[in-house]
This record gives C-alpha cells, sequence and structure tokens, in this order.
C-alpha cells in the first residue's frame, strides 16, 4: 500500500520534474550506488551491522535498519536521516528526517510531503526567480559598494599622511618639551644652590619697600595655559631667566667662597663685621625672595613640561594604536577600508534611545538629547567584528558592553541596534569596507547556478 | 512626549519591584500574626466543646446531611452547627466534617470554599440507617454497611467532642485512620466573641455598650439557609456587614453586637494589628479564628501541604519552628526548608503507613497555618487554624494511594485533559525582545534539528505592561508571527496578569471601572490601587462570576489584538502580587463581591484567575481547542483548570534538587501537571546544571525552560557543542515518551470514567511508595507512572548515581545495559554528564513513538514502538490511552484505551473502551516492538500466520514492522 502510493507519486513526480533518480529522497546518484554496492551503512542498527553493503530491499522500507539513516533516505524512520530536496531553487538541499511528512511543507516541490494529508503547492520557479531577484540585488549593491571603496581608498592614503604628519608632529613636541624640561630642571637646581649661598640675614636687611616692588606678575603668575604650547614649555619670567644667566659661575667666580665665609662668620657670630669689612659682597646683590620664587617657578613648569610631554606620549601612543589599527594589522579584511570610518561618528534613533557610534573610539547613548552613558569603548577586533568594552554600569551593576557586525554597504551607516541581553547591545552597520571581490564572484557563481538550474 | 516619564516609571516601578517583592525579610513570621499567636502552642481551652446528642438529626435539615448542635471549647451556649455529608467516591466514601456558627450567634455569615469542589459531586442521602445516637456518642456509616465492617464511618464522642474514622485498611483490617480534637484542639472564636469576653471582664457593666446597639435575635431568619453553597453563591446580593436588624425596643439590656458597639476588652491581636512593612490590618468583624487538631493514628508518614520548598516526607515542626503557613505569596528569590508558604496553597495532607493511606483537606481559604508532630511510633498529629471561615473538613479513606488521589480528585476535580502540545518542551524567557528573536530562537530549533511546543512571551511584549496589547514597535505584526510559529506545528503563549493598569483609553481598565470589576479598598466604597509591574494598578475581583465573565469576553480578536487560536495562557502575580501592599499582597481588609473581606478569600485568589482564563479559552474557541493556562497561584482544585510551577527559581544545585520534592507534594496534592523551570530563574546555570536539570525536567509533568531577563541567554544552542547536543538528546528522549506521559495524563484526568488499570492510578509523577512498600523517607528518586523509575544525578560534579531499586522486582536500566535486568535493590551506577538513569520496572510495556519531530503535533501520524521488559516469570502489562490530544471529540467516543499483555508466548492487545470512532492518529501502526530480554524465539508471526522480521541484539529482540494497528484487537505470537 504504502510502496504502490510511493510510486505513484514518484511516477507522477517524474513526469512533472523531468529526469530524476527512483529513490525518494535521495541524490540522483544514489540509484547507481546503490546498484553497484557502494551504498555503505555507516552505524549500525538493530538490523544492520555497520559497514554492510546496502540492499534495495531495505531501502526506503519506513523502518531504521541503520543509525545513521543511510537506508532511509525518503523517510522519517531514522532519527539521523537526511531527504534530499530535489528543487529548491539553488543547488538542491538536504531536509533532516524530521522534515519528512509531518505537515509541514519543506521542499518548495512539496515532495518531503509525500504521504501526508497535507497539499503542498509547488513553488520552486517562483523561489528561485525570487532568489534570482535578491542574487542581481546583491551583486549590485556589492558592485557599487566596491567603487565607494575605492573612493575610500584614496582618502585612506592621504589619511594615512595625515596620520604620519601628525605623529612627527608629535613626536617633535614630546622631544623639545623634554630638553626644555631638562634646562629647568637645571636652573632649579642652581636656585637651590643660590638659595643655600645667600645668607639669611640678608634676607632680613632687605627693605620690605622693594620686595614690594617686584612686578606682582612675577609672583603671581607662573604659567598661562591659553599660550601656545611653547611658552607653556618654558613659562619663567624674564626676571628668573635673568637670575639664571647671570648666577653662571663664570659671572660668580667667587660666590661659593664668598657663601663659605659668610657663613663661618656667622657661625662666629662675626657678621656684622664682615658686613663691615664687605658691605657691597655678591651675595648682597641677590635676593633671597627673589630666588625661593624662581625656584619655585622652576619647579613648576619642570613639572607641567613633565606632565606635557606625558600628555603627548599617551596622544602618541593612541595615535601609534590607530596606526597599527588601520594600516598595520590587515588582520581582517574589513580592517583596511575603514578609514572613513574612524573619522567620524554615526548617529542611530530607535524609539527610545539615540545612538552614537564613534568607530574606534566609543559608543554612547543618549535619551531625549541628554546623555546616558558610554555603551562601551574601543577595544578589538573578534571575528570580523568591532568590540567596545568597559561601559557604562548598568542597573544590575554588569559592565555595559556592544559589538559592531559589518556588512556590505553603500556608505557607512547604523542599520539597527539590539540590546541582546541586559547590557549587552549588539550594532549592524553598513560600509563598502565589508565589501570585497572575493564576495561579489560568490554572489555570481550562485546566480549563474541558480539561472541555469532549470 | 512622554517618553520620559514612561521610562522614568519604568524605571522607578522596577526599583520598587526589586526593593519589595517579598524576601522573607518582609514576610510575616507566626509570632507577627495574632491569630497564629493566639492558636500556636497553647493548651487546650477548657471546658471542651460537646455535641448536643439530642439535636443530632438526619435528613431534615437538608436531605443530605447529619447536623446536629454542639458548644464551642471556652463555652456551654450550642453556639455551633456541625453537619456530616458523605459522598460516595469509586468503592468508597469521602467524609465531609463542617462547622458554622449559629445564625444567632454570629452577626456575619462565614465564607465557604465549596465552589472550589467538582460542581457534580453530591453528597448521598443519608437513611436512618446509616446514623446511630447512643448517649455518648453517634455513629454515621456509608450506606449499605451499617455495621462498619468494611466502609468508612465517623464515630463522633459527644461530651468532650471528638471524632475519628475508621476504615479498612490494605489488609482488610479495621483502623482508625483520622481523630479529630484528640489533643483537644479544637477552637472556634464566634463572631459573638467580645460580647461573651465582656463577662470575663472584672466589673463590666453594659454600660460599656453603645446604647441601643444589637439585639438578641438577629439573623434568625436566615436559619435555614444551607450550608452547602450553591456554586453561585457570589451572586447572592446579601450584605451582611451591615447591621440590617432594627434595635428590638423590647431588649432591656445592653447588649453588644457589632466590634464597634464595645470598647473592646483585651485580645491578642483581635481588633486591629500591626502587618510589616508599616501597615495595619484593622479587623472590623473582630477574632474569628477557627482550629483543631487532626490526628493520624495508623500512617507514620505525612506529605503534600504544598506548597514550600520543604522535604517531600514532612518533619515534624517543632517548637522551634514557624508552623507550616498557607498564604500564597510573591515570595522573591525563595529559599529552601522554610515552612512559610509560596505561591500557591492546598491545604491537604496525606498520611500514609505499610498499611493505610488516608489524605485530609483543611477547605479553608483564609490565611491558615498547620503543625506535625510525632506520637508513638507510627502515629502523626497536624493541628490546623485558620483565620476566618468556616471549619470544613474532607477525609478521603484510602486505603491505597492510588484511591486517595481518586477520591482526592474526584471531590476537588479531576485535571483538565491537556492539549498534547502542553506535555512537549516550552521555551521561555523574560523576555524574547522582539518579532525577530522570536523567528530566530523558532528557526534555531529548527537549525539543531531539535523538538519544541512553544514559546512564551513574558510581559515585555505589552503596550506597557498592559494586558492583551501589544508592544508594536517590537511585534509589529503579532498574527503572522503566530501563524509562522504554528506552520511547524507550535504555539505561542502570552502572558496576561491579574492586576490591570489604571489608564485611561486602556479597554481592560475602561471595562472593569466601568462594570465596577476592581476588588474595593477598606471602606468597600473606593477601588483598591496598587503598584505592580504598570504602575498604578486595580486588581479584578475574581472571586466574582460577574467580573469572571468580563474577563471572558476579553479573549477575542476585538478585545485583544491578534489572539489567534495558536495562542494559549499564562496568568502570572495571581497570588495577587501587589508591590507595595502588605506581605506584597492585597490588604486583608480589602472587600471583595459578597462584602467577603480579601482575608477570607485570599487563598483562592490565583485560583479564580486561572478558572476564569481556562473558561475563557474553552469558550471563545467553542469547546473545540483544550486550552493551555499556566498559573503560579492556585489552591486544591486549580487542577481542573491547566498547570502550575513552583515559581521563581534560582540556578543553583539546591534549587535543582528541590525541584524533586515541591513537584512531587503538588502532585499528590492533586496539581499533576506541574513542574519547576530548567536551568533555574535567577542566576547563570553552568553548562552542567543546566544539562542535570533538562534530565530532571524531562522525566517532571511540565518541562519548561525560563530565565530571568538579567540573565545570559542559554537556550540549548547556546550552550557548547557538547552540552547543546546532550540537551538535544534528553529532549528527544521526552518526546519519545510523549505518548505515555499522555496516557498517564489522561488517566491522571479520566481515571474513574474509564477502565484504567486500578493499580496504576495515580499523577503522572509519583513517590516511590505509591507502589512499593518502604522509601518513605526519598527525596531524590520517583516513578513516572507505575513502570518509570527515574534517579537523577542533582550533585555538582558528582560522577555515581546510588539508585535504590525496590526490592522483588527487576528493572531494566534504559540508558544503560537493558539486556541485563537489575534485581531491585541499592545500585551504584557510573553517571557520566550524557547518562540518565531511568529504570523500567520489569513486568510493563511502554508505548512510545520514536521519531524525531519538529514538534508533538508532528508525531500525531507516526508509528508506534512498544517496550516490554519482561518480569520474572517472564510477562508484563502495559496500557496506552490516545485520541486526537488537542479537541473535546472524546467526549463524544473519539478516544480509545488499550490494555497490553504479554505472557511470554503473545503479545496480545485489546480494546478495553472506545476504539469505535476515528481520530487523527488513531489509525498508527506499531512500527517497532522491543523485548528486553527473550531468549529463545524462533519466530514471531502475526494472526494471519505472517513471519515478521526480528533481530536479536543482546538478548534484545526486535520485531520489525509487525503492522498492526496499535488501538485495535491483534495478537502477535512469539514462537
Amino acid at each position: 500500500m504504502e510502496h504502490k502510493g510511493l510510486f505513484i507519486i514518484l511516477l507522477s513526480l517524474s513526469i512533472v520534474l523531468g529526469p530524476v533518480g527512483s529513490i525518494t529522497g535521495a541524490p540522483e546518484d544514489f540509484e547507481q550506488r546503490l546498484r553497484s554496492a557502494k551504498v555503505i551503512c555507516g552505524e549500525a542498527g538493530s538490523f544492520v551491522q555497520a559497514r554492510t553493503v546496502l540492499t534495495e530491499d531495505i531501502v526506503n522500507d519506513n523502518f531504521c535498519d541503520c543509525e545513521d539513516g543511510s537506508d532511509e533516505p525518503g523517510t522519517s524512520a531514522c532519527s539521523n536521516g537526511r531527504f534530499f530536496c530535489r528543487f529548491d531553487g539553488v543547488n538542491g538541499r538536504y531536509l533532516k528526517a524530521s522534515g519528512v511528512n509531518d505537515g509541514v511543507c519543506d521542499c518548495c516541490d512539496g515532495s518531503d510531503e509525500y504521504d501526508h494529508p497535507i497539499q503542498c503547492k509547488d513553488h520552486c520557479e517562483a523561489d528561485r526567480a525570487n532568489r534570482i531577484k535578491e542574487l542581481e540585488e546583491k551583486i549590485e549593491l556589492t558592485k557599487n559598494g566596491l567603487k565607494a571603496l575605492e573612493e575610500l581608498e584614496k582618502q585612506k592614503d592621504e589619511h594615512r599622511a595625515n596620520l604620519h604628519r601628525s605623529m612627527q608632529r608629535i613626536n617633535f613636541t614630546i622631544d623639545g618639551s623634554y630638553v626644555k624640561y631638562l634646562k629647568n630642571n637645571v636652573a632649579m637646581n642652581r636656585m637651590r644652590g643660590l638659595r643655600w649661598a645667600v645668607p639669611d640675614h640678608k634676607y632680613r636687611k632687605l627693605e620690605t619697600d622693594e620686595k614690594r616692588k617686584l612686578p606682582a606678575s612675577l609672583i603671581s603668575n607662573t604659567a598661562d595655559d591659553s599660550k601656545e604650547n611653547e611658552h607653556r614649555a618654558f613659562p619663567v619670567d624674564q626676571m628668573c631667566v635673568e637670575l639664571y644667566q647671570r648666577t653662571k659661575i663664570t659671572n660668580y667666580p667667587f660666590l661659593w667662597f664668598e657663601a663659605v665665609a659668610v657663613r663661618l662668620f656667622s657661625v662666629l657670630a662675626l657678621g656684622p663685621i664682615w658686613e663691615m669689612v664687605h658691605p657691597t659682597g655678591i651675595s648682597s646683590t641677590l635676593d633671597n625672595d627673589l630666588i625661593d620664587e624662581c625656584f619655585n617657578k622652576f619647579k613648576i613648569a619642570s613639572s607641567k613640561l613633565l606632565e606635557l610631554k606625558e600628555s603627548f606620549s599617551s596622544q602618541r601612543n593612541d595615535l601609534r594604536k590607530l596606526q597599527k589599527t588601520l594600516f598595520e594589522e590587515p588582520e581582517e579584511e574589513t580592517t583596511d577600508g575603514l578609514v572613513g570610518m574612524s573619522a567620524e561618528c554615526y548617529q542611530f534613533n530607535d524609539k527610545v534611545y539615540l545612538y552614537e557610534v564613534c568607530p574606534f573610539t566609543s559608543i554612547k547613548q543618549f535619551e531625549s538629547g541628554s546623555f546616558v552613558g558610554y555603551l562601551g569603548k574601543w577595544d578589538r577586533w573578534e571575528n570580523g567584528i568591532q568590540l567596545y568594552s568597559d561601559g557604562m554600569t548598568c542597573l544590575q551593576g554588569s559592565i555595559a558592553q556592544s559589538s559592531i557586525k559589518l556588512s556590505c554597504g553603500l556608505s557607512n551607516s547604523i542599520v539597527s541596534v539590539q540590546e541582546t541581553v541586559k547590557c549587552v547591545w549588539e550594532f549592524s552597520m553598513t560600509t563598502p569596507a565589508a565589501c570585497t571581490t572575493s564576495m561579489l564572484a560568490e554572489l555570481e557563481d550562485l546566480l549563474k547556478v541558480t539561472s541555469g538550474s532549470s | 512626549m512622554d517618553l520620559r516619564r514612561t521610562v522614568f516609571w519604568c524605571f522607578f516601578f522596577s526599583l520598587i519591584a526589586l526593593s519589595l517583592s517579598a524576601s522573607w525579610k518582609n514576610i510575616c513570621s507566626c509570632s507577627e500574626v495574632g491569630f497564629c499567636r493566639r492558636h500556636f502552642k497553647r493548651d487546650p481551652i477548657e471546658p471542651q466543646p460537646a455535641v448536643d446528642g439530642d439535636s443530632v438529626e438526619i435528613g431534615k435539615w437538608d436531605s443530605h446531611s447529619v447536623t446536629g448542635l454542639m458548644s464551642t471549647a471556652g463555652g456551654t451556649k450550642l453556639s455551633l452547627r456541625f453537619f456530616v455529608y458523605v459522598y460516595a467516591v469509586g468503592r468508597s466514601h469521602v467524609f465531609r466534617w463542617i462547622v458554622d456558627d449559629v445564625a444567632e450567634f454570629t452577626n456575619s455569615k462565614r465564607h465557604s470554599v465549596n465552589k472550589v469542589l467538582n460542581p457534580e459531586l453530591q453528597p448521598v442521602t443519608l437513611s436512618e440507617a446509616d446514623l446511630k445516637v447512643d448517649k455518648d456518642r453517634i455513629v454515621i456509616s456509608s450506606p449499605g454497611d451499617p455495621k462498619c465492617e468494611t466502609s468508612p464511618c465517623l464515630e463522633i464522642a459527644l461530651n468532650p467532642f471528638k471524632a475519628q474514622l475508621t476504615t479498612t485498611d490494605r489488609r482488610g483490617k479495621r483502623t482508625v485512620a483520622v481523630t479529630l480534637n484528640d489533643n483537644r484542639m479544637f477552637h472556634f472564636e464566634q463572631h459573638k466573641f467580645m460580647a461573651e469576653l465582656k463577662t470575663q471582664i472584672e466589673g463590666f457593666d453594659s454600660k460599656y455598650c453603645k446604647p441601643g446597639s444589637g439585639s438578641d435575635d438577629a439573623s434568625k431568619e436566615s436559619e435555614d439557609e444551607e450550608p452547602v453553597d450553591d456554586d453561585d453563591d457570589e451572586d447572592e446580593n446579601e450584605d451582611e456587614e451591615e447591621d440590617s436588624s432594627p434595635p428590638n425596643e423590647s431588649s432591656a439590656e445592653r447588649t453588644c453586637e457589632e466590634p464597634g458597639d464595645l470598647v473592646k476588652p483585651e485580645c491578642d491581636g483581635c481588633w486591629e494589628e500591626a502587618v510589616k512593612g508599616g501597615f495595619k490590618d484593622p479587623k472590623k468583624r473582630g477574632p474569628e479564628s477557627i482550629g483543631m487538631d487532626v490526628g493520624f493514628p495508623s500512617t507514620g508518614h505525612l506529605y503534600g501541604m504544598p506548597e514550600r520548598a520543604l522535604d517531600f516526607d514532612l518533619k515534624d515542626t517543632g517548637d522551634k519552628r514557624d508552623p507550616i503557613r498557607f498564604y500564597n505569596l510573591d515570595v522573591f528569590e525563595f529559599e529552601m526548608d522554610h515552612t512559610l508558604g509560596l505561591y500557591g496553597s492546598v491545604p491537604y495532607v496525606i498520611g500514609h503507613g505499610d498499611d493505610l493511606s488516608v489524605g485530609a483537606l483543611w477547605l479553608n481559604s483564609a490565611e491558615t497555618y498547620a503543625t506535625i508532630s510525632s506520637g508513638k511510633p507510627g502515629t502523626r498529629q497536624t493541628m490546623w487554624w485558620s483565620e476566618s471561615g468556616r471549619m470544613d473538613l474532607l477525609l478521603f479513606p484510602g486505603p491505597s494511594p492510588s484511591q486517595i488521589f481518586e477520591q482526592y480528585v474526584q471531590v476537588t476535580g479531576r485535571a483538565a485533559m491537556p492539549n498534547i502540545f502542553s506535555l512537549g518542551y516550552h521555551q521561555c524567557r523574560w523576555n524574547y525582545r522582539d518579532q525577530a528573536d522570536v523567528e530566530y530562537v523558532d528557526s534555531q530549533f529548527d537549525a539543531y534539528d531539535i523538538p519544541y511546543d512553544a514559546i512564551w512571551l513574558d510581559i515585555e511584549h505589552t503596550d506597557g505592561k498592559k494586558y492583551f496589547t501589544w508592544d508594536t514597535s517590537k511585534f509589529p505584526d503579532p498574527t503572522k508571527m503566530q501563524n509562522d510559529v504554528a506552520a511547524r506545528g507550535r504555539k505561542m503563549v502570552t502572558i496576561v496578569d491579574p492586576h490591570v493598569k489604571v489608564a485611561k483609553k486602556y479597554l481592560m481598565n475602561e471595562i472593569a471601572t466601568k462594570n465596577d470589576l476592581y476588588v474595593k479598598d477598606g471602606s468597600g466604597k473606593g477601588d483598591f490601587n496598587g503598584w505592580c509591574w504598570p504602575g498604578n494598578s486595580g486588581y479584578l475581583d475574581f472571586t466574582s462570576s460577574r467580573v469572571r465573565n468580563y474577563w471572558m469576553d476579553m479573549y477575542n480578536s476585538k478585545n485583544y489584538p491578534h489572539f489567534t487560536e495558536n495562542l494559549h495562557i499564562w496568568n502570572d502575580m495571581n497570588e495577587p502580587s501587589v508591590f507595595n501592599g502588605p506581605e506584597v499582597t492585597l490588604p486583608k481588609n480589602a472587600i471583595h463581591e459578597g462584602g467577603f473581606e480579601h482575608r477570607d478569600v485570599h487563598n483562592i485568589y490565583g485560583y479564580h484567575v486561572m478558572q476564569a482564563t481556562f473558561e475563557a479559552l474553552v469558550q471563545t474557541r467553542n469547546r473545540k481547542i483544550r486550552p493551555f493556562v499556566l498559573s503560579r497561584s492556585f489552591f486544591a482544585g486549580s487542577q481542573k483548570y491547566g498547570t502550575v510551577w513552583t515559581g521563581d527559581n534560582a540556578a543553583t544545585w539546591e534549587q535543582l534538587r528541590s525541584a524533586v520534592p515541591m513537584v512531587l507534594s503538588l502532585s499528590v496534592s492533586g496539581m499533576s501537571f506541574s513542574g519547576a523551570d530548567i536551568g533555574g530563574f535567577f542566576g547563570n546555570p553552568s553548562e552542567e546544571l543546566l544539562l542535570r536539570w533538562y534530565q530532571l525536567a524531562a522525566f517532571q509533568p511540565f518541562f519548561r525552560a525560563h530565565a530571568h531577563i538579567d540573565t545570559d541567554r542559554r537556550e540549548p544552542w547556546e550552550a557548547s557543542e557538547s552540552t547543546r547536543e546532550m540537551i538535544r538528546g534528553v529532549i528527544i528522549e521526552r518526546y519519545k515518551y510523549l505518548p505515555h506521559w499522555y496516557s498517564l495524563s489522561a488517566m491522571a484526568s479520566r481515571g474513574s470514567s474509564l477502565p484504567f488499570r486500578e493499580e496504576a492510578k495515580g499523577p503522572p509523577m509519583r513517590p516511590i511508595w505509591w507502589h512499593f512498600p518502604g522509601f518513605l523517607g526519598e527525596e531524590e528518586q520517583f516513578l513516572v507512572g507505575d513502570s518509570l523509575l527515574v534517579a537523577p544525578n542533582m550533585h555538582e560534579g558528582k560522577k555515581k548515581v546510588t539508585v535504590r531499586l525496590p526490592k522483588d522486582n527487576v528493572w531494566y536500566d534504559l540508558y544503560g545495559a537493558v539486556s541485563r535486568p537489575v534485581i531491585g535493590g541499592e545500585l551504584s551506577i557510573s553517571s557520566p554528564l550524557n547518562r540518565m538513569a531511568v529504570f523500567q520496572r520489569g513486568g510493563s510495556m511502554i508505548v512510545k513513538r520514536e521519531r524525531v519531530r519538529r514538534s508533538s503535533k508532528a508525531m500525531i501520524l507516526d508509528p508506534y514502538t512498544i517496550d516490554i521488559a519482561p518480569d520474572g516469570n517472564n510477562t508484563a502489562v502495559g496500557e496506552l490511552y490516545a485520541d486526537d490530544s488537542v479537541s473535546y471529540e472524546y467526549e463524544n467516543g473519539a478516544f480509545a484505551l488499550v490494555h497490553l499483555v504479554y505472557d511470554g508466548n503473545n503479545i496480545h492487545c485489546e480494546v478495553k473502551a472506545g476504539g469505535t470512532k476515528p481520530f487523527e492518529g488513531s489509525e498508527a501502526v506499531v512500527e517497532r516492538i522491543r523485548i528486553f530480554t527473550a531468549g529463545n524465539v524462533r519466530g514471531v508471526k502475526t494472526e494471519d500466520g505472517k513471519y515478521l522480521q526480528t533481530k536479536l541484539v543482546n538478548n534484545v529482540l526486535t520485531v520489525k514492522k509487525p503492522g498492526v494497528k496499535l488501538l485495535s484487537n491483534w495478537t502477535i505470537t512469539l514462537e
């Protein structure tokens, strides 16, 4: 009964659909292989041993003899079986045995439901037409994407040059500020020495009025942030610079001798005598206050320079990282063309939030115009996906992270955003950078096969 | 425009939800509840209650009852009336003991929970021969057994009142099965309690009563009310709370009738008390609690009393522990080993001993407590008390577990016949975020060839937690989504909770407001409003049939857009959960229909929500499709409306282990279709835990995976490939046994009307002691039907499982060496991750469908496989019930019940019932018969002499394609 029904269906199939093998659910060469004793049971069942050559009588008898399903290509009897859909619009494909005669039309020709009350429509041709249309659209898109990519490639060279220039500038600044830092340290040390050399009692003698004569700007202002870096690099006023230059050993060959002498006298409580002896010594021309002032200024300048150097160093690191990401590590095909992306930020609005993606930098979330938090900061590539981590802390205490999947498209833009799990976002972006020639070739091959399979 | 506000409120309420869900901290213990303190650890009250023998009459009050007057403990007036009803159930009789106020001693009607009982159940009409009144006792016997020789009898000692149910045990010996008031703990606080109390206050003067209040003969006219209420008693509109009787002019003495009339005497928590969390509970009727001890002199072990995370074998509650509490609450992250109650209550206990099983149902829906203690070995005592309502106790005489189960479900109602899909695998998560996500999850099951039957949507699918609506930005076309899922034979389940967002232009709220459907606040005038998921919400008064009718009217595509025939419903939060209420529920003084306070009906609120949904789904589909309703809250009898689960569990090994005692307790208490969520709701399970949980749940009735919104995704394909494949294997095993599960479920539902094997009756999942002596303390292993023993590995990293197999039987290790039967006893088997320990009892036959399919629906035409596990005598029996498994056509005879017998020479199948009307799948044939130990078989032939292909591998004989139609009479002969 079963076989008869099967036979009729197969017969009708072969009439409608042209040359097919006569074994349900098996690819065309199956019958041939079966006849030439080449179909072998892969996994023993209750009735057939493994590695046994299958014979026609147990094939498609609706009982699972081999656990791997090799004896039942056309029934649901084996849980590991596969049913070959002949007319799928593409190459034909395998359907899991669970889908055979289960009331669901899986193969486009409905051939998987030959023994079920359900009536399946044959929609193979319509499927193929759709598939062809889809493929053609995809090919068109990929082609245009590749063109856009070419444009970007040009921009990339420019960008690379820009980066190189920035790098040089930064290196130069760092080096310059370091030299100045060293110089400053020398001056600072000299001030420390001077401070020791000029005795305290001298200070007491200095009229307070004279102290006031020092210009206010020299006392208060050590640095002006608004000035250019060159100035910030050496923000010590003229008076201190002069002091520094005046106190070179060549100008004061006896300073240190005098200092020792003053101290000696002072220890012997003969200070006033010394002053009588030497009322206009070199040290008297130096003012303790000024030395202190200048010492502090040099010290501040020094630390600022160090800071400056460090900040530039971190900028340089970022720049190096970017350079590396963009030019030196072509581990992903998609990396190369993303130069254009890194320069810009992209926005996406869903009904509640606005998202701003700045590739290779960060992803931000806004709600009604106000900043909610970072959904992640640039971390790394993983399997062609951009990962951003270490974002804001979500309500339940987990740290926000995001990923961006890239697909071929004409422009860089965000297609969708989803919070897949709490505090984990998934972005989809299109970019010409994700269009490849190999992809195009693949699509074109597929199109050929699809349109040719009639 | 109001986006920010909406978001703010969402955030706000989720914070509230987090902070206010009842953790143990804001749940009251006994010492914090007045009436619990008044009963717990108290001494007997003297004088003891006494029955007035002269007042005992039969067939006069109503045609069914034996009734009489009695005094309460501590009083001498005959202020109480008792009733005894007898129900004929199966071949035995269930006895019911009711005590209520005599009308003149009360000023309000006590609440009765009669309506949860099977509406078809009528008490038998007793004759004079069934009642004997002596001077010190009365005896009520089962009809036809006046001498109490075989059937149960209730003997009542008059003064002091005591009662005992005697019955015949499994050895045929007469035994006292249950005692009432043996420990003299009877207590009945009457509404007039305060009026009696006044006499106890020294120097009491009637000036403490307000002048002109009350009357001695108030409400006498209601005396002939029948205490066994009609089903539609909620339709009675008597408002007994108000003093309707005019002051009696002739009464010279001032008396106090209303609580407010009296300067209230000292009484612990009687008039008003503080509830944890800064709430007040005013008790306008004053003290009205009831209590009594119920003893089990012949049964040393007690089971049942769900729902809580306790051992299945109930231990003594003792002095240090809180008593067992029945008060349905939304408990946040519930802990193990706690006597306090969870989401549902079945105040039912089973006593089980070597020779007798007996059951007692304390039918009261108010807050209830019970203690358990031990006396002599082999005896147990319980004591029960409730805050309000009448005393109503049903006694199920057994004597076998199967018989008490039958007696219990015939009284409280049979389990709904499950729609076959609901026995399959359910994939749930809070939340599948949008339509694309649903499509993705659905397609992944096909991609990995894993069968499943339903995908669920939690609260986030709605528009702002307004149930019966969709968030159309996430689900643009819910009809298409459901149709797509259904195209592969699957279903969808959406959540519909009983709280209703108070929002304009929201249909449910508009209907509720317009028709006055909400529970009222304490004043009885305004609607009660509380917080739940949507924010400010009203709570529909499901205790009212009028409200339920409106609810039923919601389930159509007009009122519930995109309600397709493939949609089924999940009722959550129906304790009910009120985030800002006392103990996260409604305040006890909220008013329900009929003027009853919430305190009277609390434990049946969830029951009625489920009832309303179930009836709605039956009605809206014209009784063509069996509905599936899942409820978190429940009460005795909820099995009539579907399925319950153990609520918000957690991803821990401890919680995995608790799933066995929790689901067993539910099963033996009538809730035969229940389960625990796979993986644990809170937290992230390890792959090992997840896999072991699947292995357990595949052999529990309700098979659902669920997860909290903050957890990682955990659908099977999210695990490693090896775990995924093992999980797939487990799910496939479940589906292979689906015909068996379906047949067992049908037995739990239709067992009394169809000739299922008598000895096999019971819930699908049951304790080992159901069929075998001993195993009374078994907490980890259990039976599915009477032929599968499941020994799950529920311990992290454990490499071996010790299986305890009942003696005097042989057992077949289904996932081990099935060809080598093991003799009963203790057995240690290795337990690698991919290995389940499930044993088929020698002497059983199980019918399966072994083909892997997408869903249960896709299996309906598939051929059958029969596994025969012979016993020591080389015999086996089995049975299978089948119908179309989705419709009610079985009521018209479209079903078949077959018995299978194997005697070593023949396999014989006989249609015992039905089998005349065809239905989808009724023609399915047998494709394979497996006999686990068949030595000397030379040939196997059909009735027409055709020899069948066979193969013997390792002693297991497989018969290929016998070709017989299973659901018919046939014989296959072995030579």
